[in-house]
């Protein structure tokens, strides 16, 4: 008889094993122990909370149908967090990534002052990497957080490298550019504050 | 880690270990979407096939109980029918000696030939024959000639329908140790010829020496699509209207059910049904008003001194709310009970007929979106469409159809059928809660197996 998790906590392998027996406990249990973390992920690659969700939700539904395929090779939640990012990279296909073309070449990338971003709370960050343009998103969130490198993105992607890196430039610049802005105005509050 | 880039170090310290608090339905909605795959429980998983292996041993059991069999090894006999019953009995003298010469038969046998060798005796009529105590006893060592014999006896006695003879160690033991002895043989025919004047759809061609069964079983693998036409009745029923659009339906299961010589049927059985409708819906988002000052210093020299003057700005801007749009393909899953009546006629081997009857739907499982209606003022709210609360939407429905029906005969016992179908939901709205009226227009198809071997025209290959 298998142990009640609401009692005994399981490890990731009987979760798994509770969620391919179809124990709806195990199965509500592997949810409510990853979806906090993978919430966030969704929420870095989707443009808005809403997308979020749907991400979250085709994630979560691919991992319970693909569950038996996990090998126990690897942590189980990093399994889940590559069901999440393809979840994300399928969704960003579906919208003609590779066309998407914004005139950010001008932009000019210049220093950055670090303490200036200090009080910037994270949903404002992520809000920023939210309003990136698709294919920035992508790459940045691919790139910058995830540690994919370029040869690795433009597998997933179907691109070239060349077009990883130009991408994640603009990303990397659009994202400057946001954050200058936030810090003149700032300053800009500071000095009428004084 | 990639590079040491101070944009992406800024990211990756803040928001690569983000973890937020998903919304509470998104569970609900992973979970219901699992609902046919693997996590489904094992009862509900196979309810579906548990239902197609009760329903297809059932009515093999029924099959098997309500039809004959023979008790030894069979063959068949020459036909013999008497046109007028009285006068034979009245003309034909009684024999003397068992060993009566077989009659000629009057029409060819099932296999559509004459028979030229003694054949052997194949299945009997009921009837029971009293021989007198003053005969001899049949010869048992001969069971060609005992069936002969007796078949002389009950074409004169009692003059029976078709006379198919079965001969049995019984029977034989019978004749031998009993110069009087009542011989019953089972009353039930397992074929019988078929009158000349019986024109029914079923018997076209009314071919002599053909055998054919007054009613037979039948079972057919059904599937269709439908175009829906659907609505929601009852209190909230205009938004839920506005929001979801019923597109189309599927159906798959299994027909059982019963065919008789006039081209009636009648059947039952089950099946899947699976229908479709599109959700949209949008909730534009509160407007809200933001407040922004600007100051503008200027700065006027007065001799030695400067003196800065400022000029405050004050500007209000109506921010538009976010607007939130749901967009999903509903899925209702029911399982549907038919009770069908129809009518066929054969030509040739085309088939053509009509069937109605009704449909009991109940459903099974649902995904997708819908609105709840909250507090009194009727507030609607997206919400998943497998939440308990709408159970009471979502009851046991009786709808009527019609059908038309085209077929063609492949072989004895195949037959494919295809035709339009017409349902139409009854019943009315229950008040308390909005409920869905959904008609269907569409096509089905059948391939169905008679358990019996039907006659087919002698024009045909």
């Amino acid at each position: 008889m298998d142990p009640d998790p609401s009692v005994h906590v399981p490890s990731d392998g009987e979760l798994v094993q509770g969620c391919l027996h179809g124990d709806r406990r195990y199965q509500e249990l592997l949810y409510s122990r990853y979806n906090r973390r993978m919430f966030g992920v969704c929420l870095r690659y989707a443009r808005h909370r809403s997308e979020a969700m749907d991400l979250l939700q085709d994630g979560f539904v691919k991992v319970f149908q693909n569950l038996h395929r996990f090998r126990n090779e690897g942590a189980l939640e990093g399994w889940i967090r590559r069901i999440m990012v393809n979840t994300a990279i399928s969704l960003c296909r579906q919208r003609a990534f590779k066309d998407e073309r914004l005139g950010m070449d001008h932009m000019p990338e210049g220093p950055i002052a670090p303490e200036a971003f200090d009080k910037l709370s994270e949903q404002d960050l992520l809000r920023l990497v939210q309003g990136l343009p698709e294919g920035y998103r992508l790459v940045f969130n691919l790139y910058a957080i995830e540690g994919y490198d370029h040869a690795e993105i433009a597998t997933l992607l179907g691109c070239g490298e060349s077009t990883s890196r130009s991408q994640l430039a603009k990303a990397r610049r659009h994202l400057q550019e946001k954050l200058e802005r936030i810090s003149e105005r700032t300053h800009e509050r500071l000095a009428s504050d004084r | 880690m990639n590079g040491s880039h101070p944009i992406d170090d800024l990211f990756r310290t803040r928001l690569g270990e983000l973890e937020a608090e998903p919304p509470p339905g998104i569970w609900a909605a992973v979970a219901a979407h699992q609902g046919k795959g693997a996590m489904r429980p094992w009862y509900q998983r196979k309810r579906v096939g548990l239902a197609a292996f009760l329903l297809f041993f059932l009515g093999g059991g029924v099959w098997w109980l309500t039809t004959p069999r023979p008790t030894g090894p069979v063959r068949n006999i020459a036909h013999t029918v008497i046109e007028n019953r009285s006068t034979a009995i009245q003309e034909l003298p009684v024999p003397t000696a068992p060993t009566a010469q077989p009659k000629e038969p009057a029409f060819q046998n099932e296999l559509g030939e004459r028979p030229t060798a003694q054949p052997v005796p194949e299945r009997t009529t009921a009837h029971a024959i009293r021989l007198s105590s003053s005969q001899p006893p049949l010869p048992a060592s001969d069971p060609y000639a005992f069936a002969q014999s007796l078949q002389a006896h009950t074409d004169q006695l009692q003059a029976p329908l078709p006379m198919n003879v079965h001969t049995s160690p019984l029977m034989g033991t019978l004749a031998m140790d009993s110069s009087a002895v009542a011989i019953s043989i089972p009353t039930r025919s397992w074929g019988r010829q078929m009158p000349d004047h019986l024109s029914t759809p079923w018997s076209h061609g009314a071919m002599e020496g053909q055998h054919m069964t007054r009613s037979a079983w039948w079972f057919a693998l059904q599937g269709g699509v439908a175009r829906l036409d659907g609505s929601w009745q009852g209190p909230g029923s205009e938004a839920l209207n506005a929001a979801e659009k019923y597109q189309q339906g599927s159906e798959l299961g299994l027909r059982f059910g019963r065919r008789w010589m006039n081209g009636f049927s009648v059947g039952s059985g089950l099946g899947m049904v699976q229908q479709d409708s599109r959700f949209l819906y949008q909730q534009t988002g509160t407007p809200t008003t933001q407040g922004s000052v600007d100051t503008t210093w200027s700065g006027t020299a007065m001799g030695v001194l400067t003196i800065y003057t400022w000029q405050l700005d004050t500007l209000f801007a109506e921010v538009p709310g976010t607007d939130q749009r749901w967009s999903a393909t509903n899925r209702y899953t029911s399982l549907r009970v038919p009770l069908e009546l129809g009518w066929r006629k054969d030509d040739g081997r085309m088939q053509f007929g009509t069937r109605g009857g009704l449909l009991l739907d109940v459903p099974m499982a649902r995904q997708g979106n819908t609105l709840a209606f909250t507090g009194t003022e009727g507030v609607s709210e997206v919400v998943p469409l497998n939440d308990v609360r709408f159970d009471e939407r979502f009851r046991p429905s009786l709808s009527a159809f019609a059908a038309l029906e085209l077929g063609y005969l492949v072989s004895h016992r195949w037959l494919v059928l295809c035709g339009p179908q017409a349902t139409w939901q009854l019943g009315s709205p229950d008040a308390g809660a909005p409920r869905p009226r959904v008609n269907e227009l569409g096509a089905w198809g059948r391939v169905e197996y008679l358990l019996s071997k039907r006659i087919i025209p002698a024009s045909l290959p």
